[in-house]
């Protein structure tokens, strides 16, 4: 043999070994769901989320439809927003049990479960999002000038808004428009007193109180992008897709990832990964299916809303 | 042969490289630049220019924080 043919088979043995080694690793990690009812939901955005007192999840579907999850009874349900053409971003839900949500870029509204409008609160100038935090409503408004605070609270029936919490706008070498858009803050559920919040480049979750005081939480790995391929790919890898923190302080994470080999192109994450409290690693798997909600964790299981639109469970 | 298997990791490491956007939220944002950017009245082109943004940030919003 010469020495240019050994050399080509050495390389030819280690790429073979990285690929055994490769698909060994997958396999033992792929994490199949247990279908329980839908479909639930179609390829439409969620643009919004909230659950209620009586376990239901309500989900902004498409900017203009509202669907509620009742797990307990394995029920969906539909209903259009009466916005006309209107967009809608963001989903809040009050202790009083009111949802909320932003239409347009400078209007709140209530909405019924049915859909219909029961209130519309003007805010003045264009904002991103909406949250609750027991009876206030917290928005943020569109900020092209980092750093600043990020939130700002207001009661229903007050029209003063005054900067919450501890979160502040972050600062990026790259265009104002792209530095808001780095700068948007999405959160999930929270039954351990703290919610998630993330920003869409930040492989972190900031855990905020009721006070709106955070404590951030870093999520070792999972892939990140640089923001200026986040904001420009098609389908970017996002490290958090949703976060939820159950009853125990346990933060479960849905994460891009990479689709298995094969696998049918649907939306959401295909990484789902525990962490404690303080953000000690407890398991990253891969979905053999993807998913683009976490609905409910805890007790070492966790119901997913899958790519597929299908409600499903998953025990890591 | 060495050529060859360079090559094909080469090829292979670009499949798994993100896509970049065809027609996206920048490309609409520059376009919408472009229009505002011809308005005379400085307000009004200074108006559309922050109304080019927002649409940006509502676009982006859409495909990094839609779930």
């Amino acid at each position: 043999m010469t020495r240019r043919g050994g050399v080509a088979r050495a390389v030819a043995i280690v790429l073979w070994g990285l690929l055994v080694f490769e698909c060994r690793q997958v396999r033992e990690n792929e994490l199949a769901a247990r279908r329980l009812f839908g479909p639930a939901i179609g390829h439409e955005v969620i643009a919004g989320r909230a659950d209620d007192e009586a376990g239901r999840t309500w989900l902004l579907a498409g900017e203009r439809t509202l669907i509620s999850i009742d797990l307990a009874r394995a029920g969906v349900s539909r209903h259009p927003l009466q916005v006309g053409d209107a967009s809608c971003w963001g989903l809040a839900r009050l202790r009083d049990g009111t949802l909320w949500t932003l239409k347009g870029r400078s209007t709140v509204i209530g909405i019924a479960d049915s859909g219909e409008v029961v209130r519309e609160i003007p805010l003045g100038a264009p904002h991103f999002g909406v949250f609750a935090s027991d009876d206030r409503l917290i928005v943020q408004p569109a900020d092209f000038q980092p750093p600043a605070p990020l939130l700002f609270a207001a009661r229903v029936d007050d029209a003063r808004r005054v900067a919450w919490g501890d979160l502040r706008s972050r600062s990026f070498p790259l265009a104002r428009a792209s530095v808001a858009a780095l700068n948007m803050l999405t959160c999930g559920v929270g039954r351990h007193g703290e919610h998630p919040c993330w920003f869409p480049d930040e492989a972190a979750v900031s855990l905020m109180n009721s006070d709106g005081r955070v404590r951030k939480v870093a999520l070792e790995g999972l892939e990140v992008v640089p923001p200026e391929v986040l904001l420009t790919a098609d389908n970017p890898a996002r490290p958090v897709r949703d976060a939820y923190v159950d009853d125990t302080g346990t933060i479960w994470v849905l994460s891009s990832g990479r689709p298995l080999a094969g696998a049918e192109d649907q939306p959401g994450g295909w990484i789902l990964a525990r962490y404690s409290d303080g953000g000690v690693r407890l398991g990253v798997q891969r979905l053999k299916e993807s998913a683009r909600l976490i609905l409910r964790a805890g007790s070492g299981r966790a119901v997913l809303l899958t790519g597929g639109g299908m409600v499903a469970e998953v025990v890591p | 042969m060495v050529k060859k298997l360079v090559f094909l990791a080469v090829i292979l490491m670009g499949f798994a490289a993100p896509r970049p956007a065809s027609a996206g939220c920048t490309t609409d944002l520059l376009d919408c630049y472009g229009r505002a950017g011809r308005i005379d009245s400085f307000w009004y082109r200074t108006a559309a220019g922050l109304d080019c943004e927002l649409d940006y940030t509502e676009c982006v919003r859409r495909r990094v924080l839609g779930r």
